[in-house]
């Protein structure tokens, strides 16, 4: 049997999931086990950190670049076009951003499509809401950021790219600069092209995803790993820790606890809880909140059983028991393995 | 039969262009392989997205790069439109 895209993906999918669920166990088992590496030393910690969220982070990218791939694949600067004719200025700014959010085009395209988009009609303050909010609002950043930072820095980072290029495209129609665009432009009467609408199947959109996927993660790919080791750099150094944990409870926000190095990219929002309950009942150090958790045994009391647990925090905050832990605000009671 | 190119010069019109010389060199047609690079010469075919592909003075792809294969597909199928 052949294996089609559609199938494919499905399979592949499969594989992801796998990979995502092991790989806390298995990053475990390559460090303390097969490296042996001593626990507790700043060096394992980095190590550790590095070798489960470099592959963590990649793999989060490639889900999310291909589900944007899919859903770009629903739009064309063609289609485009063809919404953003005969819209009034305001609603026509207004959609112009927001579709350039979502249709695909690479840069190099600019200037076909400014000149595609003003031969149509389409009014100059309008074409430039479009190439405005195009290269500045991308929606896999989005879902990372949703994902990573919370719906907050996510809507933040939208409404400020859409607030800009709706601005600029307004107040570009209200600067009359038409005349300053070259005749040639207004003179092109382009052949009659595209009129015939591809319509894609699901397997060619699954296709076009796996492009994407190949395209853009063979691109980054670098900066996500150099990025990462910076973050296991700084985990090593523990310079930057700092003791100011108090202020973390304060603005819920684990986005500048100290150890956002760390933290952050481990379980996104939740943290603001913990730091808080920690802080309340008088934790100096929200240790939950440390990536090296898993160097503790869970110790008994606050719900977890008197004997405590054999089981190393880290393996009993990636159960289920961490979103009791972070939403319900639980500190871990911990006690050293010596 | 004339292929055309058309793109300002970014690493995807580059590609295709390779590819299409790769492609013609395969399927053995007699066939050129321009690049356009003037912005004009490329807005007149009323593409949006480059790198563009033109078979003829028929633009047959847009704003991807097709593969080898594709590229092949398109021009056989191209020919076979002309003879018919």
């Amino acid at each position: 049997m052949k294996l089609n895209s559609l199938r494919l993906s499905v399979l592949l999918l499969a594989v992801w999931l796998i990979a995502y669920a092991v790989l806390p166990l298995a990053v475990n088992v390559l460090v303390y086990k097969l490296l042996s590496l001593e626990e507790g030393t700043r060096l394992t910690s980095s190590l550790y950190f590095f070798l489960y969220e470099a592959p963590k982070v990649l793999l989060l990218m490639v889900i999310v670049v291909f589900g944007v791939g899919i859903v770009r694949s629903y739009f064309s600067p063609e289609k485009t076009r063809k919404v953003l004719e005969n819209k009034p200025l305001l609603l026509g700014n207004v959609l112009a951003s927001a579709l350039g959010i979502v249709t695909p085009f690479c840069s190099c395209s600019a200037v076909p499509l400014f000149i595609g988009f003003v031969e149509a009609g389409i009014p100059l303050g309008v074409t430039f809401s479009f190439l405005t909010a195009a290269p500045m609002i991308n929606e896999i950043a989005v879902v990372l950021l949703f994902g990573l930072f919370g719906w907050r820095v996510a809507l933040l980072y939208v409404s400020m790219g859409l607030a800009i290029a709706i601005l600029a495209g307004y107040v570009i129609n209200k600067l009359n600069v038409e005349r300053y665009v070259e005749d040639w432009v207004y003179a092109i009467r382009s052949k009659p092209q595209n009129s015939r609408e591809e319509v894609l199947t699901l397997n060619a959109r699954v296709e076009f995803g796996f492009t994407q996927v190949r395209e853009i993660v063979s691109k980054v790919w670098v900066y996500l790993l150099v990025g990462i080791a910076v973050g296991a750099g700084i985990l090593r150094t523990g310079e930057f820790y700092g003791r100011a944990h108090g202020e973390v409870g304060v603005v819920g926000s684990p986005r500048v606890c100290p150890h956002w190095c760390s933290a952050l990219f481990q379980r996104g929002r939740h943290y603001s809880c913990s730091a808080r309950a920690a802080r309340k009942r008088g934790f100096p150090r929200h240790d939950a909140c440390l990536y090296d958790v898993g160097h503790w045994t869970v110790a008994s009391g606050d719900h977890h059983s008197q004997e405590g647990l054999e089981a190393p925090v880290d393996f009993h905050l990636c159960g289920r028991c961490w979103y009791g832990h972070y939403a319900g605000g639980l500190p871990l009671q911990r006690h050293n393995v010596t | 039969m004339v292929i055309k190119v058309l793109g300002s010069g970014c690493t995807n019109c580059k590609t295709l262009e390779k590819r299409a010389l790769e492609a013609v060199v395969s399927v053995h047609v007699t066939a050129t392989v321009e690049k356009v690079t003037d912005i004009r010469a490329i807005a007149a075919y009323g593409i949006l997205r480059t790198p563009g592909l033109v078979i003829d003075e028929e633009v047959v792809s847009s704003g991807s790069v097709p593969t080898v294969d594709a590229i092949k597909g398109l021009i056989v199928s191209h020919a076979a439109k002309g003879t018919s």
